[in-house]
């Protein structure tokens, strides 16, 4: 179990914080988790992975905890975006400002950050997260598509208001 | 949406990745050039990558946090085996004396039969220190490669799948299960490799 722990807490406790924004309720999150993997080992199936499956038992664990907070309201994430683009050479010079640019992915609903999250930084393919997030792997295509047109969105208003 | 692009998110994401085919990059490499906005998202990716990388960096290594963990799963195992422990009654006791006359039956006979006074057999409780790992396989690996890696380390499965997917598999000798790790470590079809 340590093991198996090591190997995989860190991407737990990312994934978890990149929807819960406070340090300590992640790591009782990833905590919870893992104390789940290991009563529920049993019923693993192999037909995904163990980062997958840890991943969505993750991400069950941190939708309840944010409905027992009730502090964000669980809507699906709006995904009608403007048709007009942002200019691109002002988002090419924005998307360089690390500080500014987790701003914006700040900005995004809880299920977008999630998505650029998984895809951006644990590499993992539209299929493997549409069985984190349980959900159609369409749909996970749209999340990260509209969540890139958000951040760049983000990005040229921020470089407005300067 | 996406189905009008040239290329799908996951495209995208590989060519981010540096793990696109030299025939994809090449290709996005020639549209980014002649359409900026395919650029300036290429190019965002990328920064809230490295945004993302850099927030998580300076992180604590999660072995503090297994600890507390490892706390909790012995405080949970323990109140699990406290009410289901069974209470040892006298057929119990008679089943047990019953079975160890049969296995010193068994072994004199053993003993006898082969004229040696190096008996030919050797009972659980003599079986010593066990030598077991825990093995993880990557997802779909065939049952014909995993029967196969098995049985080139002369490990023997004894539970399994259990936790999160992994087989428990006994070795003959610690100099085995030294062998069968390393060979286990050294497999592709491996993901996690662990004593017990």
């Amino acid at each position: 179990m340590r093991e198996l722990y090591l190997a995989h807490a860190d991407a737990v406790r990312r994934f978890v914080r990149s929807r819960v924004r406070d340090d300590f309720e992640a790591a009782d999150i990833v905590h919870d988790t893992m104390l789940a993997v290991w009563r529920n080992a049993s019923g693993f199936q192999q037909r995904a992975s163990v980062r997958t499956w840890i991943l969505s038992i993750a991400r069950n664990k941190t939708l309840d905890h944010i409905r027992k907070q009730s502090r964000v309201k669980l809507a699906e994430p709006d995904e009608t975006i403007p048709d007009d683009d942002p200019s691109a050479e002002t988002v090419i010079g924005a998307a360089q400002d690390a500080a500014r640019v987790r701003a914006c992915v700040d900005e995004l609903s809880e299920a977008h950050r999630a998505a650029v999250h998984l895809a951006f930084f644990e590499d993992m393919t539209c299929a493997e997260i549409a069985e984190v997030e349980q959900v159609p792997a369409g749909t996970i295509k749209t999340r990260i598509y509209h969540a890139k047109k958000l951040i760049m969105r983000c990005l040229e208003r921020c470089i407005r208001k300067d | 949406m996406e189905e009008s692009r040239p290329f799908t998110e996951d495209d995208l994401l590989a060519y981010m990745r540096g793990t696109a085919s030299a025939d994809l990059s090449q290709r996005i490499d020639a549209a980014q050039a002649a359409d900026p906005s395919l650029r300036a998202e290429i190019v965002t990716m990328i920064g809230v990558r490295d945004a993302l990388r850099d927030e998580d960096a300076g992180n604590p290594p999660a072995d503090f946090a297994w600890r507390k963990l490892q706390a909790a799963i012995e405080k949970e195992a323990a109140a699990e085996q406290r009410p289901g422990q069974p209470r040892t009654g006298w057929w119990q006791v008679a089943a047990v004396l019953l079975g160890l006359a049969v296995l010193g039956q068994g072994a004199y006979i053993s003993t006898i039969s082969t004229g040696s006074n190096d008996p030919s057999y050797r009972t659980a409780s003599q079986s010593g220190q066990e030598h077991v790992l825990a093995i993880g396989f990557a997802p779909g690996t065939d049952i014909a490669d995993i029967s196969a890696l098995l049985r080139q380390a002369n490990a023997r499965v004894i539970d399994g799948p259990g936790a999160s997917g992994l087989y428990r598999v006994t070795l003959a000798s610690e100099g085995d299960q030294t062998a069968a790790r390393e060979l286990f470590e050294a497999s592709t079809l491996v993901e996690v490799v662990a004593d017990e």
